[in-house]
């Protein structure tokens, strides 16, 4: 999995691709929490590549959440698939992580 | 006789240690056989052991080059080393006067070099060595008996691992219901099978007040720590029995935002209450969205998941949701190992036929064989309540 990052329109988008499980679940987290120090609150999480989640990604996905929230910003997630939304769905956790179309309009009009 | 009993080696403890940890005779350990593949590459000899003293005898855990795991105690180098307590180096056993004379360097395998470093057990007491051999004679420098020693500790904190995992699974077991509640009209009964060793699933009934109180939960991850997790949702979620679920699960939630907000972790749970005489069911639901009831007539109803997972520190209004259980219907919770083993192409399917064919043990016995033959990647947890049909209760009385 490669990790990718890259400014758009007031946020920082972070692009994954692969399969978001337990293997990588630590790097996403380290990832936001560096932004997060940085200064960099608004991150939108570029899922277009991910083909597959299990619940320790979800876990990293929540875990980033909380800590952009935390310093006063937000995350969002962009272009999730069907694997991806069905099981957000499952959870319930698409009430907390709405799935945005398009990683950079995912600030839009904030 | 070379090897001597020296006065302050206590052999009635080291045999107690050793019986304690029930390591002899168990099979090979990958864990263990990498240091001695390590041993040997490291050091360029052709024979490497991790071995343990029996009464009589020395047991090899692991070996390379010795084309056996047993051989008598008496005049082993391994004894003596053991007995010393220190790092032992025999550069050349026949030039050796304490050695010379040994059946093992006299007669096969004609041992030359020797050099061992002890093992201990949790309380120090000296159990085995692990230990380099050669035919040819040769030295140890400070430096590689340093590495000897290091690896020693490796082997040892591995067994010792292995030890503490042992007692872990142990107790896990015990935390699980032993017993099924009597619910005259209802048939009981669970499932569970963990990936590793230590499973991240947790189920657990008891029977109150004319019912059954009953939870199924998922910690994320799997292994040690979603078990410690598990263990501390069972308790959170037995206390105070027979408060409503919805207090259950939202206290839950509170002490487990508390405790792993700071790990990414979280847990989805069904958590549920029936009552016999009605087959009235009240449950909360927190994200895990896999409980389901068949009814009589083979169609299945989805138990509509209402809240969040467990443990998210997140803002949550909990809700209660009710279902009823009537007469010929199943009720069935799992976790989503389940849904690996099972036929993708048509799950419901599948469970129904199962359960219609096999009955609720038949079934419980099928996802077990599914379980275990299929590489499992995740902790698999089946409950099943299934309450008579009208028929098979006339049947009854």
């Amino acid at each position: 999995m490669n990790i990718e990052r890259r400014d758009s329109a007031g946020a920082v988008v972070v692009g994954l691709d692969g399969r978001l499980t337990a293997a990588v679940a630590p790097l996403l987290r380290a990832e936001v929490s560096d932004l997060v120090a940085a200064g960099r609150t608004r991150v939108v999480v570029d899922l277009a590549g991910v083909d597959f989640i299990d619940s320790s990604g979800l876990g990293a996905l929540i875990g980033a959440l909380k800590a952009t929230r935390v310093a006063g910003g937000d995350l969002r997630i962009a272009a999730a698939g069907e694997q991806v939304r069905q099981v957000l769905r499952l959870t319930n956790l698409d009430r907390v992580l709405q799935v945005y179309p398009d990683a950079d309009g995912a600030f839009d009009g904030v | 006789m070379t090897t001597a009993p020296l006065a302050d080696f206590d052999d009635a403890a080291r045999q107690r240690a050793i019986e304690e940890l029930g390591i002899l005779d168990t099979p090979r350990d990958e864990r263990i056989d990498r240091v001695t593949r390590l041993a040997q590459e490291m050091f360029g000899v052709p024979m490497v052991s991790v071995t343990l003293l029996d009464r009589e005898r020395q047991w090899r855990k692991s070996e390379i080059g010795l084309g056996g795991r047993e051989a008598p105690r008496e005049d082993a180098f391994c004894d003596f080393t053991v007995r010393e307590g220190r790092t032992v180096v025999i550069p050349d056993a026949s030039a050796d006067e304490l050695w010379a004379a040994n059946p093992f360097v006299e007669g096969d395998p004609h041992l030359r070099f020797y050099a061992g470093h002890p093992l201990l057990a949790g309380g120090g007491e000296r159990i085995g060595t692990l230990c380099l051999l050669d035919t040819k004679p040769r030295s140890l420098d400070e430096r590689e008996q340093e590495l000897l020693r290091e690896l020693a500790g490796w082997v040892q904190s591995e067994i010792l691992r292995q030890n503490e995992l042992d007692d872990a699974v142990a107790v896990q077991a015990t935390l699980r219901p032993r017993t099924v509640p009597e619910l005259p009209g209802y048939e009981i009964a669970a499932l569970t099978v963990a990936a590793g060793q230590m499973s991240g699933d947790l189920y657990d009934w008891y029977a109150i007040g004319g019912g059954v109180r009953f939870t199924l939960a998922d910690v994320m991850g799997k292994g040690l720590g979603a078990a410690l997790l598990a263990a501390g949702l069972r308790a959170s979620l037995r206390t105070l029995p027979d408060r409503e679920v919805l207090d259950a699960v939202r206290e839950a939630d509170r002490l487990l935002d508390a405790d792993v907000a700071e790990l990414g972790t979280f847990v989805t749970a069904f958590h549920g209450h029936l009552d016999a005489g009605t087959g009235s069911l009240d449950y909360v639901d927190a994200g895990h969205s896999l409980g389901f009831i068949l009814r009589a007539d083979d169609t299945w109803d989805h138990l509509v998941s209402t809240g969040m997972p467990l443990g998210m520190g997140l803002p949550e209004l909990r809700a209660q949701a009710h279902a009823q259980l009537g007469p010929g219907d199943v009720f069935m919770v799992c976790s989503d190992g389940l849904l690996d083993v099972l036929d993708p192409e048509d799950p419901f399917g599948q469970v129904r036929r199962a359960l219609r064919e096999g009955g609720v043990r038949g079934a419980l016995d099928e996802a077990g064989r599914l379980a275990r033959g299929a590489t499992a990647t995740d902790d698999l947890t089946v409950m099943v309540v299934a309450r008579e049909s009208v028929a098979a209760q006339e049947r009854t009385t």
